[in-house]
């Protein structure tokens, strides 16, 4: 063991994992809880306690295959299913990632604009300052000044505090299910699958592991880590949603633009939560802005056998710096298009993200489980259960939004 | 129908295999080969029927070209049980990471091309180039026109098996064949940075399979982190050998790194005299000389002739970075003169040291700051400073190289970190 004593290592595993699990709660993700909440109500909750078990399934999953054959899981992808697996996979991510990186430059936007800050302005300095920290900085130095920032989200747990919501309420809420089945309620839960659960998520958390080269012996320590933060993950989702349906859907109310977003604090942050709010969706949207990028370059070019790494000089490793600067310059650019609906376009790209869960899914429940991978370290019978059940109940999601337009 | 005598392997993975009547055996799965003798060679094919895989030799394979498409035909089918010496090409070698000796870095491998020689199948090139992802993705014609389009050649990126090191299709069992033998030819810094960009499982099977003094020159060129998780994970006799085989000073930055509980424990399993000098050199301040310094030197307290120094130096045979001068102290581990490797040379080789040496000698002490031991090197033109401790006897060297390697190079890598 590296660390001084126990609780050391923990809070050393665990630190970087609680900005992973904002992370997982970027900003684009509180904007679409608090949709599903003030749009429908406690309807998601059940929904969000079976992915959140899902998730700490998945991402023990990719945990252990970290710490198990210390490759990324791009490689994994390559080396097991071959080149054309792997292109394919690389393909949807930089799809998946190219929305996500657009929801949240649009996150930056809104945020700004609430300080009367033009968007024209805001997101391309926001994108040259990204460039700046991914290629002179380094991202993991970026992400602890963000996430000093992302803790403005906190006063989702005080205003659900001081909200208080009921539990009858709350229990009679989720298992009222009636208003929903229509394609509305399909996409938001398709949302919320692909802002929970979210592709790039499960690229950056192996090679984050992979990079701390934690021993089979420490394993259970990174296993607690990844169970406490898919909770707190969880947990929030929870209390986003609650303090919206208290805030928004009880009123009768629906939430039409950001400042929609920030009555749902205001019982606790009063005059101040449009300020609060915007600055967390900052510090959260500049965190996955700047992941984003790099997380997609890395896993493309070690997946298709690239030169990688931002040392390298530009012509040194064209295809790492390509996909750099399409993600960071491409989807900031993206976002200004003029006259889209930044909510809609929010929410569409969690759809996305969505609809692609799936697919990644099947290929880590696939290697999770291959012995020639894991060797003794594969599945356990329940895991397996929470994995492909969160699989099947995506697909089945998926064809009811069909059938639902049909 | 054209007969290939060399073809790439993606061409004909997963193709249908015929036999000599022009029925349908099943498709070609993946191929065996040996590596006991050079390039590998193809012992057995795995052929894939109705979704039941079994392994075969064939008296005759051909491989043939028919409108772009490949084409198998074999005779003489015959079922076998492989011997345990054999790899997988598509499992073992396609999509994996391989050494490129020449480039010195780890590249991935998109393709093998496959030879006849002398009756047999070799793989004797491995290409890791866009032209070869293209294939394997069925846009081979696709990137050919972008290359065409970007005004350059398209060429296949082929490095020829004598420049490749497969680490996975290694042999533990041949105790005659040394395993990463071409790997072990490479000069330590480069195999340092090869090992820092492998996986922790490769890093430490390759590292266990060089040799000692390999492995010991190898680990001082790794990166600070890299090197406490080799140490941590490989086997205690290997981590015995390669710290024996280590300088102190480089031993006592590693451990001052590392936990006090791994630290003891590795301390308890070296040699006394070697774990107290390890255990004296962790007690001093950072920057101070003593943190830098290197125990091993050249010293000698009796009056000998330049012959007689310089057969005992061929005796000894010390490392390049001490052996640059030679101190002459008194019974007490004072100095009392030095000597350039130089100046030995060119002595009469009949004069004694004390005839010889330079009696004013510049010295640093081991408290002082590094700072001051570089400015006395560049000041007096020292390619090492000899350093005395409290008592004033002569307790180790600090040299050049390791301030620029230790101290100067991370400073200036922070300052200016370039990118573009």
């Amino acid at each position: 063991m590296k660390g001084k004593n126990r609780l050391f290592l923990i809070m050393g595993i665990v630190g970087p994992g609680l900005i992973i699990a904002n992370g997982g709660n970027d900003a684009a993700g509180v904007i679409i809880y608090s949709l599903a909440g003030g749009n429908f109500g406690y309807s998601f909750f059940l929904w969000i306690i079976g992915l959140t078990l899902g998730f700490a399934a998945i991402q023990e999953m990719i945990a252990r295959m970290a710490v198990v054959t210390g490759k990324g899981l791009s490689d994994l992808i390559r080396e097991r299913f071959g080149a054309k697996w792997a292109f394919l996979v690389m393909a949807l991510l930089l799809v998946s990632n190219f929305a996500i990186s657009m929801a949240n430059f649009l996150c930056i936007a809104l945020s700004l604009e609430m300080f009367n800050i033009s968007r024209y302005l805001s997101v391309p300095a926001s994108a040259l300052l990204i460039w700046f920290i991914i290629t002179k900085v380094g991202y993991s130095k970026g992400q602890k000044i963000f996430f000093i920032l992302t803790c403005a989200f906190l006063t989702f747990l005080f205003a659900a505090v001081t909200i208080k919501p009921n539990p009858v309420n709350i229990i009679t809420g989720m298992l009222n299910l009636q208003n929903g089945f229509n394609k509305g309620f399909f996409l938001t839960m398709i949302a919320i699958l692909g802002t929970t659960i979210t592709p790039f998520m499960h690229f950056y958390i192996q090679s984050s592991i992979v990079e701390k080269e934690i021993s089979l012996k420490e394993y259970f320590y990174e296993k607690l880590n990844v169970y406490i933060t898919v909770a707190v993950a969880g947990i929030f989702a929870l209390l986003i949603m609650a303090c919206s349906t208290e805030a928004i859907f009880k009123t009768g109310g629906t939430i039409k633009a950001i400042e929609d977003v920030a009555m749902i604090i205001s019982p606790f942050a009063k005059e101040y939560s449009q300020i609060i709010l915007a600055l967390g969706l900052l510090g959260a949207a500049l965190t996955v802005c700047s992941i984003v990028p790099i997380t997609t370059a890395y896993s493309t070019c070690e997946a298709l056998g690239f030169e990688s790494g931002e040392e390298n000089k530009i012509n040194e490793a064209p295809v790492f710096f390509g996909i750099l600067i399409f993600i960071v310059f491409g989807s900031g650019a993206a976002a200004l298009i003029p006259g889209l609906s930044l909510l809609g376009v929010i929410l569409i790209s969690a759809e996305i993200s969505g609809f692609l869960c799936p697919i990644m899914l099947i290929f880590i429940i696939k290697l999770a489980n291959d012995k020639e991978v894991m060797g003794l370290y594969t599945n356990t019978f329940m895991e397996n259960v929470f994995a492909k059940g969160t699989v099947i109940l995506s697909i089945t999601l998926i064809a009811g939004l069909f059938i639902s337009i049909i | 129908m054209e007969k290939l005598f060399s073809f790439f392997l993606s061409k004909f993975l997963y193709k249908k295999v015929y036999d000599e009547d022009g029925e349908y055996i099943g498709k070609l799965w993946d191929m065996y080969v040996t590596t006991q003798d050079g390039m590998p060679r193809v012992i057995g094919y795995k052929i894939k029927k109705k979704s039941e895989l079994f392994n075969c030799e064939f008296k005759n394979i051909n491989f043939y070209k028919e409108n772009e498409k490949g084409i198998i035909k074999v005779q003489g089918e015959r079922e076998i049980i492989l011997q345990s010496y054999s790899y997988l090409l598509s499992k073992h070698l396609l999509d994996r990471q391989i050494v490129d000796i020449n480039g010195k870095k780890l590249v991935r491998v998109n393709d093998l091309r496959i030879a006849e020689i002398a009756g047999e199948y070799r793989v004797i090139a491995v290409d890791t180039g866009v032209l070869s992802l293209g294939r394997r993705l069925g846009a081979e014609k696709l990137v050919e026109k972008l290359f065409k389009y970007a005004g350059k050649k398209p060429e296949d990126t082929l490095i020829i098996w004598d420049n490749v090191e497969s680490l996975e299709m290694v042999n533990n069992n041949l105790k005659l064949s040394v395993p990463y033998k071409k790997l072990s030819k490479l000069h330590p810094a480069d195999l340092a940075d090869i090992l820092e960009d492998m996986d922790i499982n490769y890093r430490k099977r390759v590292f266990e399979s060089l040799d000692e003094n390999l492995a010991a020159d190898t680990l001082e060129e790794i990166d600070k982190e890299v090197q406490l998780d080799l140490l941590e994970n490989i086997s205690q006799s290997k981590r015995d050998e390669v710290l024996d085989n280590m300088p102190n000073d480089e031993i006592a930055d590693i451990l001052e790194e590392v936990d006090e509980e791994t630290a003891e424990r590795i301390l308890l399993n070296m040699e006394k005299e070697d774990a107290d000098e390890v255990r004296a050199l962790m007690e001093y301040e950072d920057e101070t000389v003593g943190s830098l310094m290197n125990k091993d030197f050249i010293s000698f307290n009796i009056n000998i002739t330049a012959k007689e120094t310089i057969e005992l130096l061929r005796e000894m045979n010390p490392d390049d970075e001490v052996s640059h001068y030679i101190y002459i102290v008194d019974e007490s581990e004072r100095i009392l003169g030095i000597l350039s490797l130089k100046d030995l040379l060119v002595a009469e080789p009949d004069m004694s040291l004390r005839e010889i040496m330079v009696e004013d000698v510049v010295y640093i002490k081991d408290s002082d700051n590094i700072e001051l031991a570089i400015e006395l090197a560049t000041k007096y033109y020292f390619l090492s400073l000899p350093v005395i401790d409290a008592e004033e006897k002569l307790c180790g060297i600090i040299i050049m190289n390791d301030i620029i390697g230790e101290v100067l190079i991370p400073i200036w890598r922070r300052r200016f970190k370039k990118v573009v």
